[in-house]
């Protein structure tokens, strides 16, 4: 089953409620905006992200902070525009290097089959034994807290989901009528692979791909909330807000509430974009 | 299964950087020193013997001992888990309870504004991280409104004579009221916390399972013989929307086991989420193994209960 464009607009134009409509709007605008933010980051920001100043700090939101100020005096609201860079990048990061990973393993052991796909299929179920937060925490711990090792340690938590996907789809698209005419008019099995067998698992993996991409930013800031992230001086959400949590009984909400909701808008956004892709993608499998 | 998670995880913890010994120690150790306790630790051993005797312990139920505080693993394992149980078990209670009335409300005025107000909410909560939301209810109950004690399991001041270790339990045991109450307020916010989370999960499962029971034709005549449509709702059709929402709770478990560890973390609480968390950040090498064998037994155990639980919804299942 084949996702033509044709098909995607249809669902779009008869499908969806209009609330479902809006919804999408709004969450692609709050995606595009903080995109926006990360990229346009160094011209937008009000205050140098990492400048310190110790008779400023724990300034609440006023004209000149206006999201206030942490226990450095550092701007709040810098810190959260340039955390959504990084944020970003690696959750981005670890979308790329988990699909490929995914793809190359879920192809390999859907396609070939035998002892192989039993064993990867074996070790890929008993990573899910664990909670994704704990592997990745363990992984980051080993690794280093750097940008690419963290975001490494993430895509390696969601490797079983894409395998997941991709194998049991290889599994049913390789058994099909063009698949097998494709190898017997003498297609290399790299040949079969990209032109049969790809297009048919990639409409699934970019609906996984979008969600996973929003878990992707909670992990991140989990890992940064659990000081195995990304460190300071570098601006974090999840790592600011473990900082901030320090200096809870000051009653500094600004630092605690701010950056927690820009995760929230950030999570929501991707979700929201992932869901639809699910549903204009799949529209079998569309939840009623 | 059980061989690749014990292996992968002894792989993982060998890659760590640093040397547990130097970490014990203090980076001031003289070289001997380190040499010693690398001896007695069986540190310097090969690889390969080292995974052999982990093997050998383990069959025995010998998890070794924690390199930080020396005591054997089984033991603080075993006094750690129960907290986290009983975190985990009101979580889930709260977060069903929840989930399961709006799932219900949102299945029953389906594509209307209920529907999608629920929709978004569940949406929202699954977007926010769940150590925020502990930090938020920290902020607001605990020091704004000073109503509710934000870490720990129970007053510091309260010594309660361990009987099963499950604090609450406990408590009651000793007869002692005052220490239920105070053990009742400690876990009301983590309970919250993840009940709140867990809640966003349950009710999706619900509404989409119940809007598809509702189609069927068991309801079309359970409402035909003139019963209320509450009954119809929570008799009939949830009673068959809820077994494929089991069968995927079961799957959530995992990720409520790391919804523990984070909101353990949080509020610091002495159950094994937070003996994990400081074990990786100290190295603690045969700690976090003892812990992921033990998350590894929680998990099949679960997917057993659930199991079980099923023959109590569906008087077609038998054991």
């Amino acid at each position: 089953m084949g996702v033509s464009i044709r098909s995607i607009i249809d669902v779009w134009r008869y499908e969806l409620d209009p609330r479902q409509k809006a919804m999408t709007g709004f969450a692609a605008a709050v995606v595009l905006a903080m995109i926006t933010m990360a990229v346009a980051a160094p011209y937008i920001t009000p205050k140098d992200p990492i400048f310190t100043n110790i008779d400023l700090r724990f300034r609440p939101p006023c004209k000149e902070y206006i999201l206030g100020t942490d226990h450095l005096g550092r701007d709040v609201l810098s810190r959260i525009i340039y955390g959504a860079r990084v944020s970003f990048t690696a959750a981005a990061l670890a979308i790329s290097i988990t699909t490929l990973i995914g793809i190359v393993l879920g192809l390999t052991s859907g396609y070939i089959g035998g002892a192989l796909d039993r064993l990867l299929a074996l070790a890929m179920d008993s990573l899910y034994v664990f909670p994704r937060v704990v592997i990745a925490m363990l992984i980051a711990f080993v690794l280093g807290p750097q940008m690419h090792t963290i975001a490494l340690a993430v895509a390696l938590s969601t490797v079983p989901s894409f395998f997941r996907v991709t194998r049991s789809i290889t599994l049913s698209a390789k058994e099909r009528t063009f698949v097998e005419a494709a190898r017997a008019i003498g297609g290399s099995r790299f040949h079969v692979l990209r032109e049969c067998i790809v297009p048919q698992v990639a409409p699934s993996l970019m609906a996984l791909a979008a969600v996973t991409f929003s878990d992707s930013i909670l992990v991140v800031a989990t890992l940064g909330f659990l000081g195995v992230g990304i460190p300071p001086p570098t601006p974090e959400w999840g790592t600011d807000l473990s900082v901030a949590r320090e200096f809870l009984a000051t009653g500094a909400w600004w630092n605690i509430v701010f950056p927690g909701l820009a995760i929230i808008f950030g999570t929501w956004g991707f979700l929201t974009l992932g869901e639809i892709t699910n549903d204009l993608v799949n529209p079998r499998l569309r939840k009623r | 299964m059980f061989f690749i998670v014990v292996t992968a995880v002894f792989i993982v913890m060998r890659a760590m950087p640093g040397d547990p010994a130097v970490a014990i120690l203090g980076e001031a150790a003289t070289p001997q020193l380190v040499e010693l306790l690398r001896q007695k630790l069986g540190l310097d051993k090969p690889l390969l013997v080292q995974y052999l005797d982990m093997w050998s312990h383990l069959f025995q139920g010998n998890l070794g001992a924690s390199l930080r505080t020396l005591s054997p693993v089984t033991t603080e394992v075993s006094h750690k888990l129960p907290t986290t149980i009983e975190l985990a078990i009101g979580g889930v209670l709260i977060g069903a309870t929840i989930g399961i009335l709006a799932g219900v409300e949102a299945a029953k005025k389906r594509e209307t504004s209920v529907d999608y107000t629920t929709r978004l909410f569940t949406t929202l909560v699954h977007s926010t991280p769940i150590f925020w939301m502990g930090l938020l209810f920290q902020l607001l109950f605990g020091i704004e409104l000073g109503l509710l004690p934000v870490s720990g399991n129970i007053g510091s001041a309260i010594t309660l004579h361990p009987i099963t270790r499950f604090v609450l339990l406990d408590a009651l045991l000793n007869g002692n009221v005052y220490a239920f109450i105070d053990a009742l307020r400690h876990y009301a916010l983590p309970w919250l916390t993840i009940g709140l989370w867990f809640s966003a999960a349950s009710s999706r499962l619900v509404r989409v399972n119940l809007v598809e029971a509702l189609t069927q034709d068991y309801v079309t005549t359970a409402r035909a013989k003139g019963l209320r449509e509450n009954v119809v709702l929570y008799k009939h059709a949830l009673r068959n929307a809820l077994l494929p929402v089991l069968t995927l709770m079961g799957l959530q478990f995992t990720s409520l086991l790391g919804g523990a560890v984070v909101t353990e973390t949080v509020f610091a609480f002495p159950g094994v989420g937070s003996l994990l968390w400081v074990s990786i950040l100290n190295r603690d090498y045969p700690m976090i193994e003892g812990i992921m064998i033990v998350f590894t037994l929680v998990v099949a155990f679960s997917l057993l209960i659930i199991d079980l639980v099923y023959a109590l919804i569906d008087p077609r299942v038998e054991y």
